[in-house]
């Protein structure tokens, strides 16, 4: 379980996230909404310790990790697939995996090696290919083999179907539903409405960087929050005087 | 899996023991300028062994290593000279030199690229000023003659040995977790921060790793050749290190070697008078970037996948 608290990010006078709370439960997927630039990717680093908080407590699994960088909270278990950002091209499908566990013992790798192969088998048939050969989504599918690597007990997702075709997205979302399954969470930023929707329970929207609504995601669409979100209150006055 | 990485390394591990035999027998066969020429290539390996980590695997352009393999000659001559055994004396100049490799890949391992190239060759320029001008301890611009440590045997069996040892060390640790975290960085820092790989620590072990077998490679090329002088260790050197790793084949097992050589021979082949040789041999380094931007390596090892594909659906 991942609670987040007061969580806020300020770059220079600018503050991108304020004060954000939320929850990702174990076993589902959680999912973050809101516009381009609301402070969804910015939740994500500022939860993983990659843009400084000036404010903010993360409890992973009753454990404060609030002051732990990166490399701690990757081995507290807590795993980051960014967005754009997925494969490292020139390495194999292998190597890019054993990344996922690099701080683990050679006998650990290769047993998480074996247990990512035994989910995905073609993965298996192409890993010692370079990755930068995949498609889109099977580059996104080895990403998220690769945080599993690290036996996290919550993956942060960004995007995972951006630029991605609606066959492969359906099978990120396949992997990913499996994962939360296995008992993990997963904390999906996404703007794939369609997706959200096929896959998470709960969601917290996000707008100019605060949350400004959380349910179930059958109660934010029928609530218009989710649209109110995406495509804006029409909190701007007709005529604004210019 | 086991079968196939045993193939792995008997098939590096084979040619590595091979080339040290081979290098024994040319150190032993060659007098003279032939000689001479072994010796530096023989050295150069080794010291470019430890840049193929920095360079090589991880991607950082390195300007520093003739400093190291400086280093490591002036500080065993002048242990030497104090009276210390030989092993000693040898053991003190590689920690000496590992530990400036310390400070300058914390000052400089949190630069990236082309700031992390300028950073090392500073670093170059200042023990280049040092090598020249504390005469006391260097003798100055014509340098200074080296206490025989060793017998001439055993440096010999040293220098062969070590070559061979350097290879058979780059090839084990670049298949460990340090190798694939030097790797992760190469080819997306960021990602690899993401991802919780210490980059900052990689590339610093990595830097001292390197200054420790330029190091070693430096005190045994002083032990041979008798005689140390800045000249054999300055940026134009650590630059020609650096065009020998790229024209090797960077990363590649073998870089060290083949481009020791080809950028040594070279070096020798090219003598149409001061000035002209350099104009020369830059447009030949720039002419092989251009045309093989993998190495010489790269390129056979290309061609040899070819070969071998046309061998399997022939």
């Amino acid at each position: 379980m991942l609670t987040v608290e007061d969580l806020t990010v300020a770059f220079g006078p600018t503050t991108a996230v304020r004060g954000v709370t939320l929850h990702a439960a174990p076993g589902t997927v959680t999912g973050i909404l809101g516009a381009n630039g609301a402070g969804k990717s910015t939740t994500l680093l500022g939860i993983h310790g990659r843009v400084p908080r000036s404010s903010g407590r993360i409890v992973l699994d009753g454990q404060d990790v609030t002051g732990h960088d990166t490399r701690a909270l990757v081995r507290a278990g807590l795993a980051l697939c960014p967005e754009n950002r997925r494969l490292f091209p020139g390495l194999t499908i292998e190597d890019n995996l054993l990344v996922g566990a690099h701080g683990q013992g050679r006998k650990v790798r290769r047993q998480r090696l074996r247990g990512i192969y035994d989910r995905f088998g073609w993965v298996h048939a192409r890993r010692a290919e370079p990755a930068g050969r995949l498609s889109g989504g099977q580059q996104q599918t080895v990403a998220i083999a690769r945080a599993l690597m690290s036996d996290p007990r919550l993956v942060l997702l960004d995007e995972p179907s951006s630029g991605l075709s609606p066959v492969a997205v359906d099978e990120v979302g396949e992997a990913l539903r499996d994962i939360a399954r296995a008992g993990t969470a997963v904390l999906l930023v996404e703007q794939n409405v369609r997706l959200v929707r096929q896959l998470c329970s709960t969601a917290w929207v996000i707008a100019h960087g605060e949350i400004t609504a959380h349910g179930t995601v059958a109660e934010l669409f029928a609530a218009g929050a989710v649209s109110d979100a995406y495509l804006g209150k029409a909190t701007v006055p007709p005529d604004s005087g210019s | 899996m086991p079968a196939s990485s045993t193939a792995r390394h008997a098939a590096a591990l084979g040619p590595v023991a091979a080339v040290s035999v081979l290098a024994h027998v040319l150190l032993i066969g060659f007098q003279g300028e032939a000689g001479q020429l072994t010796l530096l290539a023989v050295s150069w390996t080794i010291a470019l062994t430890g840049l193929n980590f920095v360079q090589g695997i991880a991607g950082y352009p390195s300007l520093a290593q003739a400093s190291f393999f400086g280093g490591g000659a002036y500080l065993s001559a002048i242990l030497l000279d104090h009276g210390l055994p030989a092993a000693l004396a040898a053991a003190l100049a590689v920690g000496g030199t590992m530990l400036a490799g310390l400070v300058v890949g914390l000052v400089f391992s949190r630069t990236r690229g082309q700031y992390f190239a300028i950073g090392t060759m500073f670093f170059t320029a200042v023990t280049t000023l040092v090598f020249t001008n504390a005469a006391d301890w260097t003798g100055g611009p014509d340098g200074r003659p080296v206490g025989l440590g060793f017998p001439l045997d055993t440096t010999l069996l040293l220098l062969a040995g070590s070559l061979g040892l350097g290879l058979a060390a780059f090839h084990l640790l670049a298949g460990t977790r340090f190798g694939a975290r030097l790797r992760a960085v190469r080819e997306d820092e960021d990602l690899a921060q993401h991802l919780g790989v210490p980059t900052a620590r990689v590339k610093l072990v990595a830097i001292v790793v390197s200054a420790g077998f330029g190091a070693w490679a430096g005190v045994l090329f002083a032990q041979y050749n008798g005689v140390v002088a800045p000249s054999q260790f300055t940026f134009v050197q650590s630059f020609l290190m650096f065009v020998a790793i790229g024209i090797g084949g960077a990363g590649r097992l073998f870089a060290p070697l083949v481009g020791s050589v080809l950028v040594l021979g070279l070096t020798q082949l090219v003598n149409f008078g001061p000035g002209v040789s350099q104009i020369v041999l830059g447009a030949v380094f720039i002419a092989v970037t251009l045309v093989a931007p993998h190495g010489v390596l790269g390129v056979l090892g290309a061609l040899w996948d070819r070969i071998r594909t046309k061998a399997v659906t022939a």
